[in-house]
């Protein structure tokens, strides 16, 4: 009996549950899960035809090697620009700070679709920039690059003062500091929240199909639009993002281990 | 060391932390400064430290006046070893890393040259074992006295101490007093505010009692612990021994 509960059940929230325990539970989820979308198609009364992916494979392809590269430019972007927007919130000259803070608090006001159509239509435009896909970078990093700033400035404020007088103490210039003694730390401390924008940033891509941006989102939704196979299209949709986000959150665990200093 | 302190006062905003302080420490090795909480001896400390800019005053220290400007403090910082109560460690860095790395970043030090002069530190001190340890694997007497080791790597004019064992047991103070005694057997020159009086008794040559952000008492050692007639003083000690 106690064995039994043990299978399903932790002794406290912070435990490891065991190899069997693990791969039962998973399974029952998936099975969960499994459930419950069979019982909506069967109520439906569907039929599956998944050659459709097949025969329009290419499309498909294309629209994700579009949305793997969108965002994966989008993500060195976005952080860079967070770097320097939070360097700005930390400059003791007021024009940059204040800047800085229109920015962030500019963006994480609006919707996303907003900017983008703003964006698009009238900052793009005006400048005469037509190349969708560059376009499209530039809107997702701005957008993400906003919260990308508050990550880090929480960061650098959860370095204790005391580090920075110590540093001081020890004959560190205020660059050297950064570089060598809050940087490393503020990394460490907010890599899951920084994995976690950026698997926002993957998702968020899908909505530059507004602007039609020929990525994955719209490529899949033209073949819906094509062959009326709704739940296999935007099944694989989902499968396709999951591929690039699970890996994310996968390498910041990683990452986060690789770095450990705390208790 | 040579220490002079002259008129030093430091106000935050209403607060007098130090008022016009006067005070002169001559061709002696170690001194402690003993007294209540939030009577100054921090403040003095980082002054002297070239940490913070008085309100008015001076410091001169071996002969030289400290220079308020950023720049030559920062080099001034160079001559100086400041070791805090606590976390005073980067808790990212290993023991040897937190001695090696002010060495070359801003000693220039080759890497080579540096991790020599630290492991040589870390075994005369008994804490070779600890090298490749990060702070939050060790004791906090452990802690201190690889701060002390970082401290001493730069071979400092005078070594600060700002209530180095308040925040550890009596166990691992004992730890860090004795490796500040035989510091001090070496000849370095320690200016430490302290809460141990034992302490202040056996390795200062002198004593001084900062109350109310000025010199109250101060006295060669042996003298000093036998002044009766300062109400304040005899306040402060019954306390402390009691």
């Amino acid at each position: 009996m106690e064995r039994m509960k043990k299978m399903f059940k932790l002794e406290s929230p912070g435990d490891k549950p065991g190899m069997a325990a693990r791969t039962t539970n998973v399974f029952l989820v998936g099975a969960f899960i499994a459930v419950i979308f069979l019982i909506a198609l069967i109520s439906l009364g569907y039929k599956f035809d998944w050659s459709v992916i097949w025969t329009y494979r290419i499309k498909i392809l294309k629209g994700y090697g579009t949305t793997f590269l969108l965002a994966g430019i989008s993500i060195f972007v976005s952080i860079l620009i967070g770097i320097i927007s939070a360097a700005g919130l930390q400059s003791r000259i007021l024009f940059f700070k204040y800047l800085a803070r229109a920015y962030v608090e500019g963006i994480r006001g609006t919707p996303f679709l907003v900017q983008i159509v703003f964006f698009y239509f009238i900052i793009a435009t005006a400048v005469g920039l037509d190349n969708k896909f560059v376009v499209g970078v530039l809107i997702l990093s701005i957008f993400t690059g906003a919260y990308v700033t508050e990550i880090i400035r929480g960061g650098i404020q959860s370095i204790p003062e005391t580090q920075w007088v110590t540093a001081r103490s020890l004959g560190f210039t205020t660059i050297q500091t950064y570089r060598h003694i809050v940087f490393p730390q503020v990394f460490r401390r907010i890599l899951p929240a920084l994995a976690g924008q950026m698997s926002s940033l993957v998702k968020d891509s899908s909505l530059l199909s507004v602007i039609a941006v020929t990525e994955f989102t719209k490529n899949v939704r033209e073949v819906e639009s094509l062959t009326y196979r709704s739940f296999e299209v935007l099944t694989f949709l989902m499968l396709g993002y999951l591929l690039i986000t699970v890996p994310i959150s996968l390498l910041s665990k990683w990452l986060e281990r690789k770095y450990y200093y705390e208790s | 060391m040579n220490l002079e302190v002259r008129n030093l006062s430091m106000h935050y905003g209403e607060e007098r932390a130090l008022d016009s302080m006067n005070l002169s420490i001559k061709d002696l090795d170690s001194v402690s400064i003993i007294g209540p909480s939030g009577g100054g001896k921090s403040t003095l400390l980082r002054l002297v430290a070239g940490l913070e800019i008085p309100s008015s005053g001076e410091v001169i220290v071996n002969g030289t006046p400290i220079d308020y400007e950023e720049k030559a403090l920062r080099e001034y910082r160079k001559r100086i070893g400041l070791v805090f109560q606590s976390h005073n460690l980067f808790p990212h860095w290993t023991a040897i890393q937190n001695i090696v790395l002010p060495l070359i970043k801003v000693f220039h030090y080759e890497k080579e040259a540096a991790y020599e002069a630290a492991e040589s530190l870390l075994v005369k001190f008994g804490l070779m074992e600890h090298a490749d340890k990060l702070p939050v694997q060790l004791s906090g007497g452990q802690q201190q006295r690889i701060s002390i080791a970082r401290a001493m790597a730069r071979q400092p004019e005078i070594l600060l101490l700002d209530e180095p064992t308040s925040a550890l047991d009596p166990q691992l103070t004992k730890e860090v007093l004795d490796m500040l005694i035989e510091l001090k057997a070496e000849g370095t020159n320690i200016l430490m505010a302290t809460h141990e009086m034992n302490f202040a008794k056996k390795a200062s040559e002198y004593v001084v009692f900062i109350d109310g952000g000025k010199v109250a008492v101060e006295g060669l050692t042996e003298s000093f612990f036998s002044i009766n007639n300062e109400a304040r003083l005899g306040e402060f000690l019954a306390n402390v021994f009691e």
